[in-house]
């Protein structure tokens, strides 16, 4: 039998992982992830907090599979037969043998036919190829003993159900530009500064990237899995070590895996929801890794709240719903509810004091503004090369995603992705730094600096010097509130919230449901502006003016936790479910809703002139 | 605030306010056909849009037929 293989880890011990996962290991473009911060430059404030994308990763494939392996192994036996029988069929209605004459060529194997029975997947014969790929003792591990398992081709359905959903947990980070969010937030502000240079190639571009309802990470995320599992097919074919009829398998293995996984980037309207859920809901293995992981990081949990309860505590059960394309639910139970509490609580501690700390909020911002400007610099001299394999510009970020996009997945060898991926390899935080460091060697010596490259100065000496340039208007919630209402009551003064927002009928429950969060009519309305569309433009305006006027101020949003909405939790011995928000008692303050930085260099008067400032841009919308 | 986000934001409030019921992945072919792209902001997606009027009760997605339905409180 083959070797069980371990990854050791500080959260969750020794983790378990399969032949196959081993191969993505191995390979160059998921071990950029090494190189990928999941905090970015939270560790300047934090210096141990240097979490990597690729164990945040693995440790959520971890949590996944205890979430899905536990679930089954909690529910009862018809509505495990009842779930896996539901994915045998959507798995039948794949084109697999189609995709298998695709694969194979002219080299059309007669073994096809031992797979299948008219065109009809004889899922039982699966597992020796299952054996192959994933390794015996991988899926002994992960396997347990139900009756229901007598039929093979259920086992063989579950096995893969599983792997599937561990490559789309070890792979939901895959497309992480560096610094995670920055540059895919600097790439979006380019397109906006862009706005004058309709006619340009870049422009054009970037308009057609954006016509795609996803963020950029996941664009690119969905893309590289794909080249990533056709890389896989590819190394089978070229293997002469398998013979014929296994790597038939083996193949037909690997495209219900990709099937799978494009159904799950359906999200809600997949027919697999149930598993995407592991991953991204309420009370995902995504939320629970990093709130672990980053909360120890930074020394602010030390143990945390007792997840293994949660996660041993999940059961499967079916979900009466009209609305969804999958009528199954992983439910964590009631019998965990002050765990899952408890865990909320770490999770809102994490956000408020390490995600949006002053400090971490103003590093941020300041690096995605340097990367802005650099990519804005960058574009008017764009070569955009895409043949050259040196990446040593950081506009040539933007031609490797075009390059990604525009990749032609019917025309591939396995020399090709893999120069693709060495050289989408190189696009690392480390790779942006170097380059971005390089400037500030520059600035440093340039005698005679614009008014703009003073200003980028003193952004690179509070982010690399460690020299306090710019502070924080406030540090805690009081202070802000405080801000808040000096604004609003301005704002009465001019009649804003009569005249623009009150007239447009679809807001009147938005206002009332905000005013009640607040509980304050006047505050439901300017947070429900700010935290909307208008913040960015006031943000760019803002900062503008005020710098027109010699202030150097930087404006910018934090980011909250997503309130829990749907989750349900199940009572193990009945199977009744209960809506978390009904029965929690737990209470979660809103925080600092966006923070405002001014220069060291001016005065503290700053507070008056940002006020005018901004209310006469207020008043120039409203005309 | 550059065109393309002014006239998707505009054609999203539009289908918010007048329609009863709509499919998603037609405001989006509506929203491109028009110049638009899909996001109201930078860093803001037309579905982190639309996921905000659902979180006050204003719209409801209903996955099965892509649609929202205005108007309707409900968790499925």
């Amino acid at each position: 039998m083959d070797k069980l293989k371990l990854i050791k880890d500080q959260i969750h011990g020794n983790i378990i992982f399969s032949k196959l996962e081993s191969e993505l290991f191995s390979s160059a473009i998921f071990n950029r992830l090494h190189y990928i911060l999941q905090n970015s430059m939270s560790y300047l404030v934090y210096p141990t907090n240097k979490t990597s994308r690729f164990i945040h990763s693995v440790g959520t494939c971890d949590v996944a599979s205890k979430i899905y392996n536990n679930s089954l192994k909690n529910s009862s036996k018809e509505i495990l037969q009842k779930f896996l029988l539901s994915k045998k069929n959507i798995i039948f209605s794949f084109e697999i043998s189609k995709q298998l004459e695709k694969d194979l060529g002219l080299k059309k194997y007669s073994c096809i036919e031992h797979y299948f029975d008219k065109k009809e997947l004889k899922f039982k014969e699966l597992l020796e190829p299952l054996e192959k790929l994933f390794g015996l003792s991988f899926i002994n591990h992960c396997t347990f003993n139900n009756t229901i398992f007598d039929d093979k081709s259920l086992n063989v359905v579950n096995i893969i159900l599983l792997q599937s959903l561990r490559f789309f947990a070890l792979l939901h980070d895959y497309g992480h530009l560096p610094f995670s969010h920055l540059t895919e937030f600097a790439i979006e502000s380019l397109f906006d500064k862009l706005t004058d240079s309709k006619e340009s190639e870049l422009y054009k571009k970037l308009k057609n990237l954006f016509t795609y309802e996803k963020d950029i990470h996941e664009i690119v995320g969905e893309k590289l899995t794909y080249l990533t599992l056709l890389n896989m097919k590819e190394n089978i074919l070229k293997n002469e070590n398998i013979d014929a009829k296994l790597k038939c398998g083996m193949l037909i293995v690997i495209n219900i895996i990709i099937e799978i996984l494009q159904e799950l980037y359906k999200a809600e309207k997949s027919k697999f929801y149930s598993l995407y859920m592991i991953i991204s809901s309420d009370l995902d293995a995504d939320r629970i890794d990093y709130t672990l992981r980053d909360g120890l990081a930074s020394s602010l949990i030390e143990k945390g709240a007792n997840t293994d309860r949660i996660l041993k505590m999940f059961k499967l059960d079916s979900f009466e719903s009209e609305i969804y394309n999958d009528s199954f639910r992983f439910y964590p139970a009631i019998e965990s509810l002050n765990d899952i509490d408890e865990f909320y609580l770490d999770r809102d501690k994490l956000y408020k004091i390490v995600f949006n700390h002053h400090k971490v909020k103003k590093f941020d911002y300041i690096l995605e503004k340097i990367i802005t400007e650099k990519l804005y610099n960058e574009s008017e001299i764009d070569e955009n090369d895409s043949n050259k394999s040196e990446l040593n510009n950081v506009s040539d970020l933007l031609s490797i995603i075009f390059e990604l996009i525009e990749y032609d997945t019917n025309n591939i060898t396995q020399g090709n992705i893999e120069n693709f991926f060495y050289k989408f390899s190189q696009i690392t935080d480390y790779w942006l730094l170097s380059i971005i460091k390089k400037d500030v060697v520059k600035l440093i010596t340039c005698m005679e600096p614009t008014q703009s490259q003073e200003f980028t100065k003193e952004l690179m000496d509070e982010l690399f010097g460690g020299i306090k340039k710019f502070k924080s208007l406030w540090k805690r919630d009081f202070e802000f509130f405080n801000f808040l209402d000096s604004l609003i009551e301005t704002m009465y003064e001019i009649d804003f919230f009569q005249k623009r927002i009150l007239d447009e009928s679809i807001f009147a429950d938005l206002i009332d449901d905000l005013n009640k969060d607040i509980s304050n009519s006047k505050k439901g309305i300017i947070l429900f502006d700010f935290l909307n569309s208008e913040f960015n433009d006031w943000q760019i305006q803002v900062e503008k003016r005020m710098r027109e006027q010699g202030f150097g101020v930087l404006l910018v949003k934090s980011k909250f936790a997503k309130p829990v909405k749907e989750l349900q939790l199940i009572e193990l011995n009945t199977d009744r479910k209960f809506k978390y928000s009904n029965i929690s008692t737990t209470k979660f303050r809103r925080g600092i809703m966006f923070f405002i930085y001014y220069s060291n260099n001016v005065a503290k008067s700053v507070e008056q002139k940002l006020l005018e400032t901004i209310m006469n841009f207020i008043i120039e919308k409203r005309r | 605030m550059c065109k393309e986000y002014k006239i998707a934001k505009e054609i999203v409030k539009e289908y918010i306010s007048k329609e009863t019921i709509f499919i998603y992945d037609e405001l989006l072919e509506n929203i491109k056909k028009s110049g638009g792209v899909l996001r109201i902001a930078p860093k803001y997606t037309i579905k982190q849009y639309l996921d905000f009027y659902e979180s006050k009760s204003i719209i409801k997605y209903i996955p099965k037929n892509d649609e929202y339905i205005r108007g309707i409180n409900s968790n499925g």
